[in-house]
């Protein structure tokens, strides 16, 4: 699997350097990612709309700064990286955090709207939990729990050492089952 | 005795062991067991064809020139500026020449202040002709060259409001 996304990188990586395929390669690159970063703000985020602004705003400032890509980072945690920080800023600018009643209002809004959202509690309470830690434990535990990124390549991501992002995952992961543990009222069910 | 081992079993050997161990840490079903009992399928949806829209959403943006908004502004804007650099240069003139009482200079910066929003485009742009950066560089001693630094300077830290309500 990472030689393969390895390989896939440096595929788009030799099309992106040439003029007549780097329309090809560009192309690529937003196939190959768009799905993966698309999770991973959304679950930051959670309504579709804001997910779909930051996305594009990710792939566009990947498109202006790829030409002074350095090939010795990896593609892929480089555009996590932007993704990231995309996020934080979008999240940053609308100061408040997004709370249970928010993001139950949301998903209730988009449900209605447009079914978007599977109407299952416990995934409900668990998106709520994680919505309860801070914003750096939130990000480690999503892209470790949901992503499985390993943590060398989260250590490029979020310019922190792996062990921090181990202790981190774990007090996140503590958290969280002990949040479930409070509010799953039929966890024996 | 044949002591034989795999080949790069001891390049391998520290992430073999980095992977054990971050699964012993992470042992999810008995550290975490409502975590693990609740899964990790997301309770979001996306409307069908976005991931397909969305490639060529952003081909759209990022393909052909990109529009120089800012060019009109930019160019309005220096000559607005030198404009009123030209003006400034003019009323200093008429100060030393009305020194006794400076109304005519008070009255300039008046018709500056007052008047300026029924400037057109075009007077302003008449206004900074070639010659008169150069009258403007010969009073002020300074170059062509240092006018439009100056003026870039100027721009940079103006957003496209204050550029707009400028003119």
């Amino acid at each position: 699997m990472p030689l393969l996304k390895k390989d896939i990188d440096k595929q788009i990586l030799k099309q992106l350097e040439s003029d007549h395929t780097f329309d090809a390669g560009f192309s690529l690159l937003i196939q190959t990612y768009q799905e993966r970063l698309y999770w991973h703000i959304r679950r930051m985020v959670h309504l579709h709309a804001d997910t779909d602004d930051i996305l594009q705003n990710t792939f566009i400032k990947v498109f202006k700064n790829i030409k002074g890509f350095r090939t010795e980072a990896g593609l892929y945690t480089w555009m996590y990286r932007i993704a990231t920080n995309e996020t934080i800023n979008f999240l940053n600018k609308k100061k408040d955090t997004v709370d249970l009643k928010t993001l139950n209002s949301a998903t209730n809004q988009e449900s209605k709207a447009a079914q978007y959202f599977d109407e299952d509690e416990a995934q409900i309470l668990l998106k709520s939990a994680i919505e309860e830690l801070p914003q750096k434990q939130k990000i480690i535990f999503n892209l470790r729990y949901y992503d499985e990124m390993p943590y060398k390549e989260m250590s490029e991501v979020l310019d922190t050492s792996i062990g921090a992002l181990k202790a981190s995952f774990h007090h996140a992961m503590n958290k969280v089952e002990q949040y479930l543990r409070d509010n799953y009222d039929y966890a024996n069910g | 005795m044949n002591k034989k081992i795999p080949k790069d079993y001891f390049n391998k050997f520290p992430d073999r062991l980095s992977s054990r161990i971050e699964a012993l840490e992470e042992n999810i079903k008995e550290s975490a067991p409502l975590l693990y009992k609740i899964g990790k399928a997301e309770p979001y949806q996306v409307p069908a064809t976005y991931f397909d829209q969305l490639k060529a959403q952003i081909e759209k943006q990022t393909s052909g020139p990109k529009e120089r908004k800012i060019g009109l502004y930019r160019w309005s804007s220096i000559a607005a500026i030198g404009a009123l650099l030209v003006a400034a240069i003019l009323v200093f003139s008429l100060q030393d020449k009305e020194s006794e009482d400076g109304l005519m200079a008070n009255r300039v910066i008046e018709h500056i202040e007052n008047d300026l929003d029924y400037v057109d485009d075009e007077l302003l742009y008449e206004l900074v002709t070639l010659e008169e950066t150069e009258e403007l560089s010969e009073d002020l001693d300074l170059s062509e060259q240092e006018i439009e630094l100056y003026f870039d300077y100027i721009l940079d830290d103006m957003t496209d409001e204050e550029l707009s309500d400028l003119l």
